[in-house]
């Protein structure tokens, strides 16, 4: 294999990288101090948030999700067989966040800080947002 | 001998006779036993001349077992492993001939192989630029009149990492060195007769080939490119049924594009009087970077034609044994023929010509050699080709995200020891 297992240097509020989910739930629970699931109860508006997304052929799970305002950290992990990334649009199609690659296996982050309002998920490899890998975002 | 004795079986059979009579009676005198001797040196000789340097060890296959994705075996003395993409190690071709074969041929799926019934499969033409909507069983494909064409099918992102090297900066997509190419001949029916079947219309102007894959992966071409006598819907691959793996039943062959062009496992094909788009050519295979600028529908400049690039048949990083040897490659061109290969030994400084050897195929590719005394220490090799229509291989070219067309020189990092 060639490929590197971990491909993105870590830059400020660029994509990190974990070699493992195990090593992104530890260093998740250590630096956050909370890990959202989707539609879970907000915590205060000035605390940074981490939202986990799987990605795989081809969804998003979770599909629709939501977070509070402020800092969102998304940690999203490649479940798939084949390449995906990752994009947070808001409702003008104006991109906020993006991971441009993450490998099968990788798990990457990136974190954007949000308004409250409705924000679109996606996979921006060709074809992918058209076969099912899209979903909402909803911060409150 | 004569020429002519050489090419003319009997008059060969004739001359040969008459010569063996008369060396038997020069050899009047020598026993029979030393007269075998004398044979069994000549041949012990032909015998010893067949020492290959590199070859790979042919009988050991690999136990490598194929993957949900794919459904050929890859094993990693032949392949790079990419996931879903499978580069061809350039040095499998050292011991081969003009045409890679299929179990080597390089893999690039956005997803994964589909497994397709070609009972049930069909390919349905249709759009504003066809007359009636038509839609062709495989039997119906293999009964037309078919071509047979030896032509490269080559990623896009072939060198893709070589950016990396240049700039620091590494492009998006998989991280090929220069083996995601391969030549194969290909037959199938010219893509203009399922076109004029469905009643093509003067007024078309796009074509649009659509893939059954998970992703129905589609890319349009200008009726001009598909009307050519070498674009083709191809359903066997050097000589055999073609592989699921590279488009089983029926892909597209659209000569010297780029490889997403080919498109595999085709279902439906448009053809539509307006421009057709696709995320194929809007978002990717497309140049984006500082030195391209987006256009109306697109992200940068649509990818067509491939360029010009070379490779040399050695392992990558890897080592030769010191002594006189045929340093050899290959090099090719989406424009047509190549016109002239020149080899730099000594990391840029002076360059010598390569031979080239027959068949030079246009949009396939040359091999090449020359003579050199390996002598142990590290090298970096380069070699530079252009092609008949005057592209030769720059030194850089400039950074683009998705990291397509690498066609620069590349330096290839060797140890003679």
């Amino acid at each position: 294999m060639r490929r590197a297992p971990c491909s993105v240097v870590p830059a400020s509020g660029g994509p990190r990288c974990y070699g493992s989910v195990g090593a992104a739930v530890a260093v998740l629970a250590a630096a956050a101090g909370m890990v959202l699931t989707a539609g879970s109860v907000l915590p205060p508006a000035a605390a940074t948030a981490s939202l986990r997304l799987a990605a795989r052929e081809f969804v998003f799970a979770p599909k629709d999700a939501a977070a509070p305002p402020g800092e969102v950290t998304f940690v999203v992990k490649n479940e798939g067989a084949i390449e995906h990334n990752f994009v947070l649009e808001d409702r003008s199609k104006k991109k906020l966040a993006e991971i441009a690659v993450i490998e099968p296996g990788q798990v990457l982050e990136v974190r954007s800080t949000l308004q409250p309002g409705t924000y679109v998920i996606y996979c921006s490899l060709p074809g992918h947002r058209d076969a099912g890998m899209a979903g909402t975002l909803t911060v409150r | 001998m004569h020429d002519g004795e050489l090419v003319n079986e009997q008059a060969y059979e004739e001359a040969r006779r008459d010569e063996w009579i008369w060396r038997r009676a020069r050899t009047l005198g020598l026993s029979r036993r030393r007269f075998l001797a004398l044979l069994a040196a000549g041949a012990g000789a032909a015998v010893a001349n067949v020492a290959p340097v590199g070859r790979l060890a042919q009988h050991r296959r690999a136990q490598a077992a194929p993957t949900d994705l794919l459904v050929k075996p890859t094993p990693a003395e032949y392949f790079y492993d990419f996931g879903s993409n499978k580069e061809m190690r350039w040095e499998v071709m050292a011991t081969r001939g003009y045409l890679v074969p299929n179990e080597l041929f390089f893999v690039r799926d956005h997803t994964r192989t589909p497994r397709l019934d070609a009972a049930t499969w069909r390919l349905r033409v249709e759009g504003s630029g066809v007359a009636q909507e038509r839609e062709f069983t495989y039997d119906e494909i293999l009964g037309m009149p078919s071509v047979s064409v030896v032509r490269f099918v080559e990623c896009a992102g072939n060198g893709r990492s070589f950016f990396e090297t240049l700039y620091g900066k590494r492009a998006q997509g998989g991280q090929w060195h220069l083996g995601a190419i391969g030549v194969a001949e290909w037959t199938g029916v010219p893509l203009r007769e399922v076109l004029m079947r469905a009643g093509l219309k003067r007024t078309a102007r796009d074509v649009m080939p659509e893939g059954v894959d998970d992703l129905k992966v589609r890319r349009p071409m200008p009726i001009g490119k598909a009307l050519a006598d070498d674009t083709l819907l191809v359903y066997a691959m050097n000589g055999q049924t073609l592989p699921p793996d590279h488009g089983f039943p029926v892909r597209v062959l659209v000569p010297g594009w780029i490889g997403v062009a080919n498109t595999k496992w085709v279902g439906r094909i448009q053809v539509a009087e307006e421009a057709l788009y696709s995320a194929w050519n809007t978002d990717s295979y497309v140049l984006i970077g500082p030195d391209y600028k987006p256009t109306a529908q697109s992200k940068g400049p649509v990818l067509t034609n491939q360029y010009v690039k070379s490779a040399f048949e050695l392992p990558w990083e890897g080592q030769v044994p010191a002594g006189r040897r045929l340093l050899r490659g290959r090099s090719w061109s989406g424009f047509g023929r190549i016109a002239k290969v020149e080899v730099s030994l000594d990391r840029g400084i002076t360059w010598v010509p390569a031979r080239q050897r027959e068949p030079n195929i246009p949009q396939a590719w040359v091999r090449w050699d020359l003579d050199w005394d390996a002598r142990p220490g590290p090298y970096s090799l380069r070699a530079r080709a252009t092609d008949d229509q005057g592209h030769t291989q720059p030194a850089g070219v400039p950074f683009n995200e998705q990291g397509y067309l690498y066609w620069a020189v590349v330096n290839h990092p060797i140890t003679v020891r």
